[in-house]
């Protein structure tokens, strides 16, 4: 299996607070791993470090065995939808097509075959209905869909999901890991969690994160054990991390 | 009513101001789109601002006041737009200082130069029916590079304004399309000063869009719908102003004012 995201000892500290400390994580190719932990447990900074926004103060970060800003055009980020101005006057598929635009595409139009790829996309999404909706006007778990078609536009290597089911309606939840589970036939996916009961049914590992990393593989934990560990103590989740 | 486009007919004053009003009002209903969609009217009133600074240097320097507004607009644009993606200064603080220290300079160095005080008047609030050929020819350049510029990079300056993070994965250049944005934006608000003048400049250029925000479907129906609107204003700003003999810019305000009023109901009744 080859390694498409691998950090070694990566520390992140803002001003004196760290936010990670010593992370050493593997993702192999077609893993579906979830990152999970309580809030304030450095889940957004891992984020942030993947997508090169921000640089790790030791360690080292290789995505697709180059830096992580390299590898942005082979990663396709999924936001949190709750960031959005939810007035913004825009329709589904122009969202979807904008992750294909570059700074010199001078047209005020897409092209027609980008514009059928994005259609594709939201059939397979089973969204195909809102693609001329304005995104306010869309349902939670729409609005969830349509970031993904976004990020599928570009035939991502590895799919980065930032809380894919924060403030979605639990029924539609798992509408949403059934998607992510077809798509992890040939992507690698990464999602950063804190809803941990969902999760563990469809990943096949978990890294707890709150400053300090572990991975488990799905099929060694029992959903029961991780759920009591991480209603139960956040101590049992730091795995020994001396903070 | 039809004294009114009597007068128009026959007073080139008039004519010139109606059509200042069109031009203006185009350039305003694209630049103003993005400012409403990009919640960016605080940094729009600090580049206004900022442009009496460029004015008072300008008189006092003894050259084209119109050159230093330009001038002083796209620094500050560039300076906020700057201050902005680096972070490292409370954007808002940086702002309301360069509003500020332009206005004071535009006021110090207008002081200083003897036989102006009037025309600070006029650059504060407008007259639109001082405008001359000149000036509307520069308005037509104008409307040329925002229009033509809007068009190339509409998609980016739509990406950029609706999901900086993302464009900026997506590889395009964020900071130098917003920097350009602002730049659009400051030579947009030159334009209208000399129309509404700094103090009135915002309502100008954020209340047509503001409305059109309110019923738009994308940011290009936006654009028009804004553009018709600004004309609109303009146009009955002028006529009423004339009519009851008040001043031109705030009558327009007015107009403008009230028409967002009414389409805030409007919006509330129907949902």
């Amino acid at each position: 299996m080859t390694k498409v995201i691998e950090l070694k000892n990566v520390s992140y500290n803002y001003g004196h607070q760290p936010s990670l400390k010593n992370i050493n994580l593997e993702v192999e190719e077609n893993d579906f791993m979830a990152i999970l932990g309580p809030n304030g447990g450095g889940k957004t900074t891992l984020l942030k470090l993947l997508l090169g926004f921000i640089q790790p103060d030791s360690g080292e970060i290789k995505v697709l065995g180059t830096s992580p800003q390299q590898a942005r055009h082979n990663i396709g980020y999924v936001p949190q939808y709750a960031e959005f101005d939810s007035d913004f006057p825009i329709k589904v598929i122009e969202v979807v097509m904008s992750s294909t635009l570059t700074t010199n595409s001078l047209s005020p139009k897409y092209h027609n075959y980008i514009k059928k790829r994005a259609k594709q996309l939201l059939n397979k999404l089973q969204i195909s209905h809102i693609a001329e909706k304005r995104l306010g006007e869309l349902s939670g778990g729409q609005k969830q869909r349509t970031l993904i078609a976004r990020a599928l536009m570009i035939d991502p290597k590895i799919l980065l999901l930032d809380e894919p089911t924060a403030s979605i309606d639990s029924s539609i939840e798992k509408d949403i890991y059934d998607i992510l589970k077809e798509l992890n036939e040939d992507t690698t996916i990464l999602l950063v969690s804190h809803d941990i009961a969902f999760v563990s049914s469809y990943v096949n590992k978990v890294t707890c994160l709150n400053i300090c990393s572990c991975t488990h593989f799905t099929k060694d934990i029992k959903g029961e054990t991780l759920k009591e560990a991480y209603m139960g103590s956040i101590k049992a989740l730091e795995h020994g991390c001396n903070l | 009513m039809t004294d009114f486009f009597y007068s128009v007919l026959h007073h080139s004053f008039l004519q010139n101001a109606i059509l200042a009003g069109i031009l203006a009002s185009i350039v305003c209903g694209i630049t103003g789109t993005f400012v409403i969609i990009k919640r960016i009217t605080f940094i729009s009133g600090g580049i206004a601002h900022s442009v009496l600074g460029g004015v008072g240097v300008a008189y006092y320097l003894g050259i084209e006041p119109l050159i230093g507004a330009f001038v002083f607009a796209i620094l500050s644009a560039v300076i906020i737009g700057l201050i902005k993606l680096k972070g490292k200064q409370h954007e808002d603080t940086v702002i309301s200082a360069l509003w500020a220290v332009g206005m004071a300079m535009g006021v110090i160095f207008m002081h200083l130069t003897p036989g102006y005080q009037s025309d600070l008047m006029t650059y504060l609030f407008g007259n639109i029916l001082l405008v001359s050929r000149l000036d509307l020819w520069i308005l037509v350049i104008l409307n040329l590079i925002i229009i033509g510029s809007v068009i190339l990079l509409y998609r980016q300056f739509i990406a950029i304004s609706f999901d900086e993070k993302y464009a900026r994965i997506s590889g395009l250049k964020v900071n130098f399309l917003y920097i350009f944005l602002l730049i659009l934006i400051a030579l947009t608000i030159v334009v209208l000063i000399q129309i509404v003048g700094i103090i009135l400049v915002i309502a100008l250029l954020t209340l047509p869009a503001a409305i059109a925000f309110l019923f738009g479907k994308s940011p290009a129906a936006m654009m028009f719908f804004s553009a018709i609107l600004g004309i609109i204003f303009t146009g009955s700003g002028i006529a009423f102003s004339y009519y009851h003999n008040l001043p031109t810019g705030p009558t327009i305000i007015i107009v403008g004012g009230i028409a967002y009023l009414t389409s805030i109901i409007l919006k509330r009744k129907k949902s």
